[in-house]
Parts: C-alpha cells; sequence; structure tokens
C-alpha cells in the first residue's frame, strides 16, 4: 500500500512536470467558458452571415443548449486532448525502459497499474471537475434554468468515458508496450464497441453510448435507460486493470 | 454589435487571460531551454504565438525531448 501511495505521489508530479494538468485545466476552462456562450452568441452570430433573402429563424437559446455544447465540445476536442496527453501513460515507460528499472527494485505490477491509473483519474478529475463548474457557472449568468440531475449524470458518463480510455491505454500497454500498438488496439476496440452499436438493442448497455448521453438529454429518452452502460462500463475498467496487474505480472522483466 | 460584444466581456476576459497564460509559459519554456526543443526554435515560437491554445498546447507536448 506504501508502495502504491509512493507511485501516486510520483505520477502526480510527472502530471506537473510534463504539463499535463495545465494543460488539461487550461483546455477544459476554456471549454467551460465557451460552451454557454457559444450557445448563447450562434444565434446572432448566424444572423451576421445570413445574407438577403436568407432567413435563418432560430429558437432562442436555452439553459440546455449550453450543456449541448458542453458536451460537444468535451467529446470531441477533450477526448483528443485526452488521447494525446494519456496515449502513452505507461508505452511511453516501457518505451524508455524508465518502468524496468522501478520494477527491478521491486515494484510490484499491481503498484504499477493501480497507480498509473488512480494518478491519471485524479488529474483528469480535478481539471475536468474545474472545467464543470465554471461552465456551471457561467450557464447560470447567461440562461435562466437550474442543473438537473440528467445533465450531471451525463457530465459524469464523459468522464467515465475518459477514464475507459486511459484504462485501455494502461491495459494495452502491458500487453503489447510499444506506443504505436497501444493506440491501434485501443482505436480498434472503440471501433469496435461502437460496431456493436448496430444493433439498437445494444446501444443501453454500450460504453460508447456514454460519449453520446449529452444528445440522449436533448431527445426523449431518459439518461436513467443507461444505467446499464454506466454499469458495464465500470465492470469493464475494473476487469481490463486487474488483467492489466496479471499480464504484467506474469511477464519478464 | 457594441452592446452584444459588452455581453461577451465576462467571458472574453478569462479566455484571453487563459490563452495570455498558457502562451507565457510555453514561451518561457521554450527561450529558457533551448536545448531541450525538438527542431526550430523560430518556427516554434511562431506557432506559440500566433495558434491560440493550440499552438502552446502542442509545444508543451511535442516540442520537448524528454
Amino acid at each position: 500500500m506504501k508502495q502504491l501511495m509512493v507511485f501516486i505521489k510520483k505520477e502526480l508530479l510527472e502530471s506537473l512536470r510534463q504539463y499535463r494538468l495545465f494543460i488539461l485545466l487550461t483546455v477544459f476552462i476554456v471549454f467551460g467558458l465557451l460552451s454557454p456562450a457559444t450557445a448563447k452568441f450562434m444565434p446572432e452570430l448566424l444572423k451576421t452571415l445570413a445574407t438577403e433573402g436568407i432567413a435563418i429563424t432560430l429558437p432562442p437559446p436555452v439553459y440546455l443548449d449550453s450543456w449541448l455544447q458542453f458536451f460537444k465540445n468535451m467529446s470531441q476536442m477533450g477526448l483528443i486532448v485526452v488521447i494525446i496527453l494519456y496515449g502513452g501513460i505507461l508505452a511511453d515507460e516501457f518505451n524508455k525502459n524508465t518502468i524496468e528499472l522501478l520494477r527491478t527494485k521491486g515494484l510490484s505490477s499491481f503498484s504499477i497499474v493501480a497507480g498509473k491509473f488512480i494518478g491519471a483519474a485524479l488529474v483528469l478529475g480535478l481539471s475536468y471537475l474545474i472545467g464543470f463548474l465554471v461552465s456551471v457557472i457561467y450557464a447560470a449568468i447567461y440562461f435562466e434554468g437550474a442543473l438537473s440531475g440528467e445533465i450531471i449524470a451525463g457530465v459524469f458518463a464523459l468522464l467515465l468515458f475518459y477514464f475507459l480510455l486511459v484504462t485501455f491505454f494502461i491495459f494495452f500497454a502491458t500487453w503489447i508496450r510499444k506506443l504505436v500498438g497501444v493506440m491501434l488496439a485501443s482505436g480498434l476496440s472503440i471501433m469496435l464497441l461502437f460496431l456493436l452499436n448496430i444493433k439498437e438493442s445494444f446501444a443501453k448497455f454500450n460504453p460508447v453510448s456514454l460519449l453520446s448521453l449529452g444528445g440522449v438529454l436533448a431527445g426523449d429518452s431518459g439518461v436513467a435507460d443507461y444505467t446499464g452502460a454506466f454499469v458495464i462500463t465500470l465492470v469493464l475498467i475494473a476487469v481490463l486493470l486487474i488483467a492489466g496487474v496479471l499480464i504484467l505480472a506474469n511477464r519478464d522483466l | 454589435m457594441t452592446n452584444e460584444l459588452q455581453g461577451l466581456l465576462p467571458i472574453l476576459i478569462p479566455i484571453v487571460v487563459l490563452e495570455l497564460i498558457l502562451m507565457i509559459v510555453a514561451l518561457v519554456k521554450l527561450f529558457k531551454h533551448p536545448e531541450e526543443v525538438k527542431g526550430s526554435m523560430l518556427v516554434w515560437a511562431l506557432v506559440i504565438v500566433f495558434f491560440n491554445i493550440i499552438g502552446p498546447v502542442a509545444f508543451l507536448i511535442f516540442g520537448r525531448k524528454r
């Protein structure tokens, strides 16, 4: 346990040194600011684009629109930032052989996998939470409305999906080790999950549904229908992490 | 138009401040440790200054030798 704490500390320090925390914080806060602003001023922006003869009529933006923008930003640009920052979370250490050094000193594979995940989850979670709070404040300034449980569920669904991505990066790194392979395998896994969505009844249990939960909010069906997807994602994260520990433990240095 | 701009101010100011912070951190890193920079310093400086948010982030992630 003490080993794990030390390794988490090392991970957090690394996040600071490599500007991961700094970049995530800035990007997420900017999204948090930008989302209510785009929702509010999009109709007016479009109006200035409209030339004679073209009439663009849009309903006035409401509170939910601000959050739909937030989901869109976070599930597109936010996702890319997470992939770039965390793609090599474990693969880079294999590449530089830094992890072998620690393993020869007796660092357990559990500490490595759990430490990597917890470290990443703390940094990601903190930045995401702050971005979310900024968005809460600005949405309240520009719109009338209140945070609903559904919006909060949608917001945390995305965070959970980020965690799943990080889990993929860690799991595949214990197995494949090379960064290119890790990225490819993670990409393929996500693609496979998307393919499963072809069968509509799967969508409610599919982890990738967490990505589009924002769209669900705008529709008729409730977020509660997607509880299965939350549970399966959590189980998948746990299973992959445990598998990662086992694979790493059974490999030579 | 000025009215709309005023409505935007509470959001524009923090965004500009964040962009500036990001830019300054990246520039300080660039000029303080030239030996760690991958590729041309001039190109990175231009990228950092002229591409908002993306430029400094790209430099901090890809621009340095680890």
